[in-house]
């Protein structure tokens, strides 16, 4: 993901979120400044708190959130609830399929691969839209 | 993080890892000294914001477990924890007392709160037969007719009472306790160490509901109210009636083969069985003091053979949280924040690893 053209943020909160081993990855992309961590300043977080955030979302989420209102910034999530938020505040929002597919965009992945990704992703994630999935694995096989 | 609420979570915090203060600072390699953390919980000083995450780090928490109030648990039976070391003590209250503010929380969030309504209305009670008719009371208004309990953990949550499993030394069996200024709510702490056979799970679960419905009479002496919530557990996992009919009546001998069978059946122990029958003249004090050197010959007073067949756990609070994610009333984050863990750890035990 670090090789698409993107500025990539995210929060000390966000970060804390991730196991060891998820940290110890992220880490190398820190240290080589792809991956940018922010730590809220308590001010910022009282600025946050004007947002008035539902409480169904964490803390982390409305950091994020935060960050992307006030850079008018694109939020990569998975959360259904994150994306609506997003949505009704004018803010950019993709998901993992956005991702994928901008792998094959910018030749990082080709559309075979990709499949082959995203059906192991389908097999492992119980989660993930299985319609959009289809479209997409349709939209590649059709690129071939 | 909520100001008010700091000092309270970070105790709450430090004590569910069973940490002193001194290990607390030591955990954070030295970046928060023992005396600012002192001031925190006491409420002199709030950490700054690099502070705040070093504690988060050391203690695996989220900073967002700083923004809910503290539950203050009423032990009905303080008992049994007296037992333990004081660290232990604190550190099972207060991970029960977490995990019901996140418990209570998920279900105001997904309008699923519960109330716990106790159907005894008996007072002052001083008698075995008493006791015996307010379990069979529950039975009926629970309408759990006469057959084995299947989950008996389950069964409790269903009612509107809130189940806890801890991990504790295997010599600690469970509590009651209630929520100061809430009627309705109830908890109780069962041991999940692997030790614990599933038998001794439902009867603690069930001897500690009996310390919550019962009004036993002040003039009983606490060792007669152990008794009584042992006799009241022992009649919710077999009535008398039932147990009559598995033993055909009144015996002279009882075979190690058909304790084994109603243990296996009904998720009741071997010797509460032999007690049980002995209490209700089905055999002779003579044939209970030979079965109880039996078992002590054998080694099965501390492990007995076999096991109850069924399962013995809720799903309830599992099943809120994925009808919160699959419903989007919470954010995935937040479903793992209330699950009291962090996001990759709660999308690995839901199956969302992306």
């Amino acid at each position: 993901m670090f090789e698409l053209e993107l500025a990539i943020h995210t929060t000390q909160e966000v970060y804390l979120e991730c196991d060891e081993e998820q940290q110890k990855q992220l880490n190398i992309f820190i240290e080589n400044k792809q991956l940018l961590i922010h730590i809220l300043t308590e001010e910022q977080i009282k600025d946050l708190a004007t947002l008035s955030f539902s409480r169904r979302l964490s803390f982390s989420d409305q950091t994020i959130l935060w960050l992307a209102h006030k850079e008018k910034n694109m939020v990569l999530t998975g959360d259904n609830l994150i994306r609506k938020w997003c949505v009704k505040n004018e803010l950019k929002v993709h998901g993992i399929l956005w991702v994928l597919e901008q792998f094959t965009v910018h030749d990082l992945l080709t559309t075979i691969k990709a499949i082959a990704k995203l059906e192991l992703l389908m097999d492992i994630n119980l989660w993930l839209p299985v319609e959009a999935c289809r479209a997409l694995i349709q939209k590649w096989k059709e690129i071939e | 993080m909520i100001k008010e609420y700091f000092p309270e979570r970070l105790k709450s915090a430090r004590q569910m890892k069973g940490l002193s203060l001194r290990e607390l600072t030591d955990l954070t390699d030295g970046q928060i000294s023992r005396q600012a953390i002192s001031q925190y919980e006491n409420g002199a000083m709030l950490p700054t914001r690099d502070n705040l995450l070093h504690l988060c780090k050391a203690l695996n928490i989220t900073p967002e477990f700083f923004n809910r109030p503290t539950i203050v648990l009423q032990e009905v039976e303080f008992r049994k924890l007296s037992k333990l070391p004081k660290k232990e003590q604190y550190r099972i209250e207060a991970s029960a007392a977490d995990f019901l503010g996140r418990y209570l929380e998920l279900e105001e969030l997904l309008g699923a709160e519960q109330a716990f309504v106790n159907p005894i209305l008996a007072k002052n009670i001083t008698s075995y037969e008493e006791v015996e008719q307010a379990a069979m009371k529950i039975r009926k208004v629970w309408k759990l007719g006469e057959n084995p309990l299947p989950n008996v953990i389950e069964m409790l949550e269903d009612f509107g009472l809130k189940v806890f499993e801890v991990e504790a030394k295997p010599s600690f069996s469970g509590m009651a306790a209630e929520v100061k200024d809430k009627n309705d709510l109830a908890l109780i702490v069962v041991n999940k160490h692997p030790e614990v056979e599933k038998v001794r799970k439902r009867f603690t679960a069930l001897h500690e509901l009996a310390h919550i419905v019962l009004d036993i009479s002040e003039g009983i002496t606490e060792k007669e109210k152990e008794k009584f919530c042992h006799y009241f557990a022992s009649v919710m996992l077999i009535p008398s009636n039932v147990l009559t009919k598995e033993l055909g009546g009144k015996r002279h001998q009882i075979h190690i083969g058909e304790l084994l069978a109603i243990k296996e059946q009904y998720g009741i122990s071997m010797q509460a069985v032999l007690y049980r029958s002995k209490q209700m003249g089905l055999i002779s004090d003579y044939h209970y003091q030979q079965q109880v050197r039996n078992f002590s010959q054998r080694g099965w007073r501390k492990k007995e053979p076999g096991d109850f067949m069924g399962k013995e756990q809720s799903h309830r609070m599992l099943q809120l949280f994925y009808r919160g994610v699959v419903e989007e009333i919470i954010s995935t984050s937040k479903a793992a924040n209330l699950y009291g863990t962090n996001l990759a750890v709660f999308r690995k035990k839901f199956n969302q690893p992306f």
